[in-house]
């Protein structure tokens, strides 16, 4: 019974790096897409190109009479000197990459607003917009990218549309 | 029980066992420390997560995803993956309790990436995988399984830093240490003094640059390095690692990733046992 059990664990895992191994590929192929799992690891780190830019979303308000409040970042908070032992801003910083790589990668420009990173986004912006001193009735975001240390400059990559909330 | 004859592979998984549950203990830490953004109107809303997937939302298991998903369940999920990996660090010579700590690291880790993206990253990542095959390979009393699990821990230790390694040489910008200074310059990843520093020793940023391009490339060849030069080579892993948590804040990577050098070492040493070399 055991020597079954072995040898189904032990090919299990023969097939698992398999298809880790293809998994490592640029194109992904589509069976491997559907691991919702993720167990089949993705072993890029800022590979083969880094991770250029600064991401950060900014949110403003529109009151009744049209005028826009401050912008104001969505996540807050710098890395600390505790990093290497705590660092939960990361996570949320990392959430900004993760989604705004997925509206990039959005096939129908048209229908953007109706995807889920923007609607997380939008979701996220307007409860932020709800804590802020400057009441309005409509919410907009954007999505920034700087060359951190070595520009202030921010660029725009991703404008929103106003949303009441 | 068997672990006093199995007493090496046993150990050698229960170390990997424990390092690992450092860095899901940490994450978890982190993320129940992130609370708020799991509620509905969130960063991390599953009542928007779920509408990622069509299949999601039409699926006849969704009163159960809403069960363990939406706020404040996730947070219960998340205490209870940290119960796990207390059960991992407090019963390391018991392989049945330790078998159920993996499972359920394992089981928590998977439901966790099922329910949608909150800043996951490559260290959730290498510890689902070492979870998941642990509890595998733990529910067989069969040393041999377990051989087999420590190599297949290192072989995936492989194949993670070879691909990034591998990818990363081709590129000009890693060989001139110009992509390091691009990675250094940015606040999420970087850090000002060391941006600095970089910015003004060019050869030396240079020099790191290629130092970890070849430490990554070369690991798989590690596996036939004398035992006294691998852990000199290994060694320096854990100093690439320590950076990387002080530097760019990659916390949990150093415990996921050292977590399987012990591994690595077992399935050098056997490789040379069966070489009949040293």
């Amino acid at each position: 019974m055991w020597h079954i059990y072995d040898g189904l664990v032990l090919s299990f895992f023969g097939l698992w790096f398999l298809c880790s191994c293809i998994a490592q590929r640029r194109v992904l192929p589509r069976v491997l897409r559907r691991d919702q799992a993720g167990l089949i690891p993705n072993c890029r780190f800022f590979a083969p190109r880094p991770v250029s830019f600064d991401l950060s979303v900014y949110l403003r308000t529109q009151d009744e009479r049209g005028c826009h409040s401050s912008w104001q970042p969505l996540v807050e908070g710098d890395k600390t000197s505790l990093c290497f032992v705590w660092n939960p801003s990361h996570r949320l910083r990392k959430t900004v990459y993760d989604l705004t790589d997925m509206l990039q990668q959005q096939d129908r420009r048209e229908t953007w607003h109706l995807s889920y990173p923007y609607l997380l986004l939008l979701n996220a912006c307007t409860t932020a917009a709800r804590s802020l001193p400057e009441h309005g009735r409509r919410v907009q975001f954007v999505i920034t990218a700087r060359a951190g240390y070595e520009d202030i400059i921010q660029n725009i990559i991703f404008l929103s549309h106003f949303h009441p909330y | 029980m068997t672990i006093h004859i199995f007493a090496r592979e046993y150990v050698c998984l229960s170390i990997v066992a424990a390092t690992a549950a450092i860095s899901v203990l940490l994450s978890s830490l982190e993320s129940l420390s992130l609370w708020n953004h799991y509620r509905r109107e969130g960063l991390f809303s599953w009542q928007v997560h779920k509408a990622r997937h069509s299949q999601l939302l039409t699926s006849r298991l969704i009163p159960i995803y809403d069960m363990i998903f939406a706020y404040p369940a996730v947070l219960w999920l998340l205490g209870l993956r940290m119960l796990f990996c207390g059960l991992v660090l407090l019963n390391l010579g018991h392989r049945y309790a330790l078998l159920i700590g993996c499972a359920g690291i394992a089981s928590t880790s998977v439901l966790l990436t099922l329910r949608g993206p909150d800043g996951k990253n490559g260290a959730d990542q290498m510890t689902k995988i070492i979870f998941t095959s642990l509890a595998l390979a733990l529910l067989s009393p069969h040393a041999w399984l377990w051989r087999c699990e420590i190599v297949f821990l290192s072989a995936q230790l492989c194949l993670a830093y070879f691909t990034s390694g591998f990818l990363r040489i081709q590129e000009q910008g890693w060989r001139s240490g110009s992509a390091l200074l691009t990675v250094l310059r940015q606040h999420t990843y970087g850090n000002h003094f060391c941006w600095s520093a970089a910015r003004a020793h060019p050869r030396l940023t240079r020099i790191a640059s290629c130092s970890v391009l070849i430490f990554e490339c070369i690991f798989p060849v590690a596996l036939l390095f004398p035992i006294k030069i691998l852990v000199i080579f290994l060694g320096f892993g854990v100093l690439f690692h320590v950076v990387n948590a002080a530097v760019i804040g990659l916390n949990t990577f150093l415990w996921a990733f050292i977590a399987v050098y012990p591994a690595f070492v077992w399935t050098s040493m056997s490789f040379h046992s069966w070489l009949g070399t040293k």
